[in-house]
């Protein structure tokens, strides 16, 4: 896991003056952050094509560049509320451990630098959906923002979509 | 006449005689004057005619001797000793020359001595009372050789004359007032039981019937007719009777007297009972017909009175009436002048129409101006959000291109920090175009939105104007229509107005005639009750004429 963050909250003072850069994006009001080396490109929105007896957070594939990419949507899969006002209008192209997939995104902030110290530990009242996914949380413009832990989600979906 | 009317019978018989006498003796007193007086001048004419033939006889042949041997004082002598007559008053002897020769008592008259003609003028002159005559002297050959002039006085015959006329009228006299005594007492003789029959007959003419007899012993004129009169007398007496048993209510008694009034008075009697029957018969009929007379003129009273009453309900009617039309005749008045006035100002507002409509086509044509005007921006605002988008989408590609570039230089450490900058600044900027196309686009949208609203404001305008302008153009036909139904309604309302005034009049003279009609009505309802009250009491008349009837007693 040498692309995790690793933030250590039991030796902040060792930590104080390191700085992070998250990507981050926002979706159906709220907003994730993932390092930015898993994000291969940010594109427009292309329409995908929609797979037989799938869930209903996986909308289907899309073709770029000859690589048929699975597109998930995280607001239906974290069960989020869905925002009338917002569209998805941006594919994230992610890559973990050679695990490429796209994820929907209604706006992309973009790279955020975020001191170690305003990274914080996930609250324990998150959502069910959420909670195992959310490697830390911090603060942006008033706004929480979650830090995805890219291997357990991935793992999770793959599970489900095992199931 | 009136006087001669007047007179009794004995003066109109001596009237009358004497009047007979009088003429009579009159006459006879004119004859016997007249003949004296004839009989006197031919014994003048003759004494005269003798006288001078015998002095011309005894003077022809003194006057046939030479004239130196005539001597005039023996013509004288002869004319003295011949002229004895004691009427010649003078005489004169001419010769053919008219040279007096000798005369007598001829100087003083020498003027009445005149020749004058002879011929065939009277021998005397009752004014002068003188007789003049002038004989012509003649030897036996018939040469006339003087001319012989006398004069006599008609004093003597004259007095004769007046003799004879007071004889005739002493002996007139006389025979005059014998005879008008005669005359009297023969008319007295007649008038005398005339005059008793006269006031008999007075008093019968008076009803007084107890008159005695008249004396009939003689067998003249007198006598019969005082036989008839008694006669007459007695008859009148015997139907007196008939009439007093009449009076009475007895007509069954026998009349025995004969002649026509007898007969005649037969006649009334039957008469008299037919008629009484007739009457008691009418009597009753009329009875019963007074009753229903009575009945009837009661509701004709009654009836007239309401017709009064209903008369003059309409005669008040036809006042209201009048006074009605007189507010329909000003109505009338106000509304032709209103009419007018509502003509005058819908040709005003037919012209303010007319205006109107010009105004609303400048405006439709200036509307249709702005719309194609909008129309055009419109286009030219979309075409510039066509821009606005392309640039949008580029600003969205550099953001994209940035967003990525700043992940390479993320990814290449530390030396692509420099890139990082660079991309994150292009990305600031590509979010301020998106950020600007944005609210262009907004914008845009907003002049979209008002431009849409516009040129459909627009449309809706010009569609109204047209609809305006239509109806403006309709409003100023209904207009004109209107001028003509106004300009209908102005001679209706003007005739009305005259009809209505002739209607007043005709009111006026209505109410006027129902007034008299009133008044004859009043007069008739008076009438009516006249009428009833004459039935009321011509039934109380029915009712005593049959107790009346009642009492005669019939065969």
């Amino acid at each position: 896991m040498k692309n995790h963050i690793q933030p250590n909250f039991d030796k902040p003072s060792t930590n104080k003056r390191k700085v992070l850069s998250l990507f981050v994006f926002h979706d159906q009001g709220t907003s994730f952050a993932v390092i930015p080396e898993s994000v291969m490109q940010v594109s427009a929105k292309s329409k995908p094509t929609p797979l037989p007896f799938s869930p209903d957070w996986l909308d289907g594939v899309v073709n770029i560049r000859g690589e048929i990419l699975p597109v998930i949507d995280l607001s239906k899969y974290f069960q989020l509320e869905e925002n009338a006002g917002e569209q998805h209008r941006r594919q994230i192209l992610l890559n973990w451990e050679n695990n490429h997939f796209i994820v929907w995104s209604s706006h992309v902030t973009g790279l955020e630098q975020v001191k170690a110290t305003e990274l914080e530990p996930p609250m324990e009242n998150l959502p069910r959906t959420l909670a195992g996914k959310v490697e830390a949380q911090f603060r942006l413009d008033d706004r929480i923002v979650y830090v995805l832990d890219l291997s357990l989600f991935l793992n999770e979906s793959k599970e489900r979509v095992s199931s | 006449m009136g006087i001669t009317r007047k007179l009794s019978i004995r003066w109109k018989v001596a009237s009358a005689a004497s009047l007979i006498l009088a003429l009579t003796i009159g006459t006879l007193i004119v004859h016997f004057v007249t003949d004296q007086q004839q009989i006197l001048l031919q014994e003048l004419e003759k004494r005269l005619q003798q006288n001078a033939e015998t002095i011309s006889w005894l003077l022809a042949p003194m006057l046939n001797e030479p004239p130196a041997s005539s001597d005039p004082s023996k013509i004288e002598e002869i004319i003295r000793n011949t002229a004895k007559d004691e009427d010649l008053e003078s005489i004169r002897v001419e010769d053919t020359l008219g040279n007096r020769l000798a005369g007598h008592n001829d100087l003083a008259s020498n003027q009445k001595l005149q020749p004058k003609p002879v011929a065939e003028s009277p021998i005397y002159d009752t004014v002068k009372d003188k007789v003049y005559k002038v004989t012509s002297i003649a030897t036996k050959d018939r040469n006339n050789i003087g001319v012989l002039r006398m004069s006599y006085s008609l004093e003597s015959y004259n007095q004769n004359v007046q003799r004879s006329l007071s004889t005739g009228l002493l002996f007139g006299l006389l025979t005059f007032v014998a005879g008008s005594l005669a005359a009297f007492y023969i008319g007295h003789r007649i008038a005398r039981p005339l005059a008793r029959m006269t006031v008999t007959f007075k008093r019968v003419a008076q009803g007084d019937l107890n008159q005695s007899a008249f004396d009939a012993n003689s067998s003249d004129e007198i006598g019969l007719l005082a036989e008839a009169l008694n006669g007459l007398l007695n008859q009148m007496k015997e139907l007196n009777r008939h009439a007093q048993a009449i009076a009475a209510g007895d007509l069954s008694r026998q009349i025995s007297a004969r002649g026509d009034l007898a007969d005649t008075f037969r006649e009334m009697v039957d008469s008299l009972i037919e008629i009484t029957s007739k009457l008691e018969e009418l009597s009753v009929n009329m009875e019963k017909q007074t009753s229903a007379i009575l009945t009837t003129a009661k509701e004709q009273e009654a009836g007239a009175a309401e017709q009064a009453a209903t008369v003059s309900e309409v005669t008040s009617t036809m006042e209201e009436l009048a006074a009605t039309a007189r507010q329909i005749s000003n109505s009338a008045e106000s509304v032709t002048q209103s009419a007018e006035e509502t003509a005058q100002a819908v040709k005003d507002g037919r012209d303010s129409l007319f205006s109107f409509v010009q105004s609303m086509n400048s405006i439709e044509t200036g509307n249709k101006t702005i719309n194609d005007n909008i129309i055009s921006l419109n286009r030219h605002v979309q075409q510039i959000g066509g821009i606005i988008e392309l640039i949008n989408d580029i600003a969205d590609r550099t953001d994209l291109l940035a967003l990525n570039a700043a992940l390479e230089g993320t990814k290449a450490g530390e030396a692509g920090k420099g890139f990082l900058l660079v991309a994150a600044e292009m990305r600031r900027l590509a979010e301020n175009v998106i950020s600007s196309t944005s609210e262009i686009k907004k914008l845009i949208s907003e002049v979209t939105e008002a431009t849409n609203a516009t040129v459909m404001a627009t449309e809706s305008g010009l569609k109204a104007t047209r609809e305006g302008a239509e109806r403006a153009g309709q409003a100023e036909r209904a207009f004109g229509r209107i001028v003509d139904s106004i300009e209908e309604t102005r001679k209706a309302s003007k005739q009305i107005s005259l009809a209505t005034q002739q209607q007043n009049t005709g009111t006026d003279q209505i109410v006027s005639a129902m007034g008299e009609v009133s008044d004859v009505a009043q007069q008739g309802l008076e009438g009516i009750r006249q009428t009833t009250q004459a039935v009321s009491d011509l039934s109380a008349i029915t009712s005593q004429l049959k107790i009346l009837l009642s009492k005669y007693k019939k065969l």
